[in-house]
């Protein structure tokens, strides 16, 4: 089930919140989360559930019995039951995400014919295992302690609001409020509010961005030259980011529903002065979970050059790697790599003193080149479309524009870029102390959710025009 | 206290509406103006569940049976073109773009455009995408009926092709149907086309609010398809009559697709009437006596049938039939088969009686019916003298009828 769906929105959601607010019961209430949690996964991934509850059964024996010898003090026991939760859940992610992938790679390399599994990816497979893993390893490291209720365990690994898309929720964050939470009217009505923006930005904006995005990053489309490529990749950009950060708004709201406090995984990305700036302001949850679980633990840049030049790269291409099995990713996870290190050594200081509009285009420029290599995926088609970028297929025509149809989906252009810097946030912030401000706000969000339903019930208007002919 | 009430509020609106759609979703079951039986959810089953079947129709259900959902279409398809109105504008001014001022167009969503030309609002179809996929799919449709000219060699081919009006027409050079045509002249038998070459043959030829020919525009069809065949002019029929139908108003298929969502006048219903020859009419082999529903419009009893829904162009021309056979008992004459779509329903008696037995076989019922068609086959079984391919040039595209012709 998807958040952006009628079934979620118009009964899956009212029916959660009923039931969960009958009884103030912390127990009863995590038993509620995760009932609807499992329904709320089978629903759309009825056979691959069980990986799932695989994956919590190891790292819940395993955290169980890394707590048991580090206070028999037997920890190289402790480290090895560490490696194998971590090898497992590897595992999991090998098969099913990089299986095809790796079997394709290794045919290919060695001029062997081994068939491809062709498994399906289970739906949130990289974030569920992330969030075991950080789980078993903040228990190792005595950061959180043992969790010996498996209902509650199982209620963090399934949760519905983070469960398909993130942000990647650490143990560690909701340890306190799986025990104990207090959901306040506040609380509820602030997640709602959240919801529905998260809910716009992922229908109004996002979607459109993506039929525009999708008719211009098109090979056949590269003639029509410059404009169209770089209207094609902004949109993109934008679409990328509605679409992400639209679902973590969706997913932070519902946890507000339910008392849970997730961390915020976006901060205005699009306004960064430098490449680093920016990925400490995009998927927030994914770049911390990096840092704190592979780049430290192998040396950080407590080490020398050369040592930190190789961590670079490590997380680099697992970052890369991490967003999809296929070489695309892998080169836009290192081209990050490379962009930073040339930021840490050379750059920054000559950045720092130009105008902070220059500093923010650069990294957008830098940023949205990345997007290219994140989208296409052949190695061909990026270099097409970066020929497009620079002009060498011509200027290009803005009536190509209403030639493609697509002429209506440029106010959500505009939108979108107003969307992605604080301006509406101050805006708010601004006229908010006043009381009447406050019931306009529920006014306008109160149309935003119209909007956004409308939009959403119009995909599904299909007429059925040469049937009876 | 207020976001107590707002919280209580949004859940039990959600609750309500969701809930009141499951429970009562027993009122329309055909939407008229979308032309389709409405959703229903499953019964629940373990394998329905597994597949995604059930879940998949307790979404179409909500989405079928949302409250207003018709005033929702409406105002997101005004909401398109008030932007593309917009754009436009400012295109106008601050770009120095020109549009011709004889017509404007508007986008209204991913299929259908608002024409106006010269005031007078028409809705056209949206130019179809043109990629590596549809030029290599139009390819090998091209060589498919190449193949079949070759394997029949006693059989004369013709293929006639009509390209209606859509966003793109006249109104830039790089028209989709344009590109199109020297993949079509490839076929090694004689082909023509149906263009249009000016606003007014947009106005003259096509429905304001559907995707057909209206009678001039099929008549002129009927007219050069019997020029492709070498039909004499002495031979081609000529209207005797023109009826017009003035209790009739016609909403056709792109005003239906947009849940009319634009106010467009809708079409005047006209025919001619030809002297034409005696014929046997068999509709999937079973005899019948009329061709299309002419009686319904001169006894007036059509009226009672004027909703917006309801589809004048095949009800008085004879809707689709997977195979109708017309015979004129003329052994001296030729016989033909013709692989068509609707655009020949207005046209099918007129071809028909230049020939002996005149078969048409709309392929997309047919394969419905029976299967994909079997060009091949069905000559070595029957005695065919003639092949016509006549189709729109729309369904020559990947998700078009050419699809069900067999290799």
């Amino acid at each position: 089930m998807v958040f952006t769906s009628l079934t979620f929105i118009f009964l899956f959601l009212p029916l959660v919140i009923i039931f969960y607010f009958l009884k103030e019961n912390t127990t009863y209430r995590n038993f509620i989360l995760f009932v609807f949690s499992i329904i709320f996964y089978a629903w759309g991934e009825p056979v691959y559930i069980i990986i799932m509850f695989l994956s919590t059964i190891n790292d819940y024996v395993h955290a169980l019995l890394i707590d048991k010898f580090k206070h028999r003090n037997q920890t190289s026991k402790a480290k090895w039951l560490l490696l194998s939760s971590i090898l497992i859940n590897l595992g999991l992610l090998g098969v099913f995400k990089y299986g095809n992938f790796i079997i394709f790679n290794i045919n290919s390399l060695l001029n062997l014919n081994f068939k491809l599994p062709n498994l399906t990816l289970p739906i949130g497979i990289s974030f569920y295992t992330f969030q075991t893993m950080s789980y078993t390893i903040d228990v190792y490291r005595n950061e959180v302690e043992v969790q010996r209720d498996f209902l509650s365990l199982g209620t963090y690994v399934s949760m519905f609001p983070q469960l398909i898309a993130g942000p990647i929720v650490r143990y560690s964050t909701i340890e306190k409020e799986l025990k104990m939470r207090t959901s306040t009217w506040d609380n509820v009505s602030e997640g709602i509010q959240r919801f529905i923006i998260g809910l716009s930005k992922k229908v109004l904006i996002a979607n459109q961005m993506a039929i525009l995005a999708d008719t211009l990053i098109g090979n056949i489309h590269y003639d029509r030259g410059m404009l169209l490529a770089w209207i094609g990749i902004i949109s993109y950009s934008f679409q990328i980011y509605y679409d992400f950060s639209g679902y973590s708004d969706m997913a932070i709201g519902l946890g507000k529903i339910f008392g849970f406090n997730f961390l915020e995984n976006f901060n205005y990305p699009y306004i960064s002065k430098s490449v680093t700036e920016f990925w400490r302001r995009w998927h927030i949850s994914l770049g911390t979970w990096f840092r704190d679980y592979v780049y430290i633990p192998i040396g950080g840049n407590r080490v020398g050059k050369l040592n930190w030049l190789r961590n670079v790269v490590v997380v680099w291409f697992l970052t890369g790697l991490w967003h999809g099995a296929s070489w695309n990713f892998v080169m836009w996870g290192l081209y990050y790599g490379l962009i930073l290190v040339i930021e840490k050594f050379a750059l920054i200081n000559w950045l720092n003193r130009l105008p902070k509009l220059l500093q923010k285009l650069y990294t957008y420029l830098v940023v949205l080149y990345g997007w290219v290599l994140f989208r296409i995926e052949s190695v061909t088609e990026i270099k097409e479309f970066t020929k497009a970028l620079v002009g060498y297929y011509g200027k290009g025509l803005v009536i190509d524009l209403y030639d493609l149809n697509l002429g209506y989906l440029l106010p959500f252009v505009i939108v979108a870029f107003i969307g992605a810097t604080p301006i509406p946030t101050s805006l708010v912030k601004r006229f908010n102390y006043k009381m009447s401000f406050r019931w306009t706000e529920d006014l306008l969000l109160i149309m935003i959710f119209i909007l956004s339903v409308m939009y959403l019930v119009n995909d599904s208007f299909n007429p059925f025009i040469y049937y009876r002919f | 206290m207020r976001n107590k009430i707002l919280s209580v509020l949004f859940v039990l609106f959600t609750f309500f509406v969701g809930f009141n759609i499951l429970v009562y979703n027993e009122g329309d079951k055909f939407s008229i103006t979308e032309n389709r039986e409405l959703s229903r959810i499953e019964p629940l089953s373990i394998s329905g569940w597994i597949i995604g079947s059930f879940q998949e129709s307790v979404e179409d259900t909500l989405a079928d049976h949302f409250i207003a959902r018709e005033y929702f279409v409406k105002i997101h398809n005004n909401i398109n073109i008030t932007f593309d109105k917009l754009i436009k504008m400012v295109g106008k001014v601050a770009l120095n773009l020109s549009f011709d001022d004889k017509f404007e167009v508007s986008m209204i969503n991913e299929d259908i455009s608002l024409l106006t030309i010269n005031g007078e609002k028409r809705l056209v179809r949206n130019a179809k995408e043109y990629n590596q996929e549809t030029n290599d799919f139009i390819k090998s449709k091209i060589e498919l009926l190449n193949s079949y000219y070759n394997q029949n060699p006693e059989v004369e081919f013709y293929s006639y092709f009509v390209i209606s009006p859509h966003h793109s027409s006249l109104i830039y050079p790089k028209n989709n149907s344009d590109v199109l045509i020297p993949f079509i002249e490839e076929l090694e038998f004689p082909v023509s086309f149906f263009k249009i070459t000016s606003l007014d043959d947009i106005q003259k030829y096509f429905f304001a609010t559907d995707h057909h020919w209206n009678h001039v525009g099929s008549y002129k069809g009927y007219y050069e398809i019997a020029k492709l065949m070498l039909v004499e002019e002495k031979e081609i029929l000529i209207p005797q009559d023109l009826i017009y139908f003035e209790e009739v108003e016609f909403w056709g298929s792109h005003s239906r697709s947009i849940a009319h969502s634009v106010d467009v006048e809708p079409d005047d219903i006209y025919k001619y009437i030809f002297n034409l020859p005696q014929n046997s009419l068999y509709i999937n082999g079973k005899k019948e006596d009329n061709y299309g529903n002419l009686e319904d419009y001169m006894t007036k009893t059509i009226a009672e049938k004027d909703e917006k829904g309801f589809d004048h162009y095949n009800h008085l021309n004879q809707s689709r039939k997977a195979v109708i056979k017309i015979d004129t008992g003329r052994n001296d004459l030729d016989n033909l088969l013709v692989i068509s779509d609707s655009m020949s329903n207005p046209i099918r008696e007129l071809i028909a009686s230049h020939f002996n037995e005149s078969v048409f076989i709309n392929i997309d019922i047919y394969n419905r019916e029976v299967g994909k068609f079997n060009m091949n086959q069905y000559i070595k079984e029957n005695e065919v003298d003639n092949v016509l391919i006549f189709l729109s040039i729309d369904n020559l595209f990947p998700n078009g009828d050419i699809k069900y012709l067999s290799d």
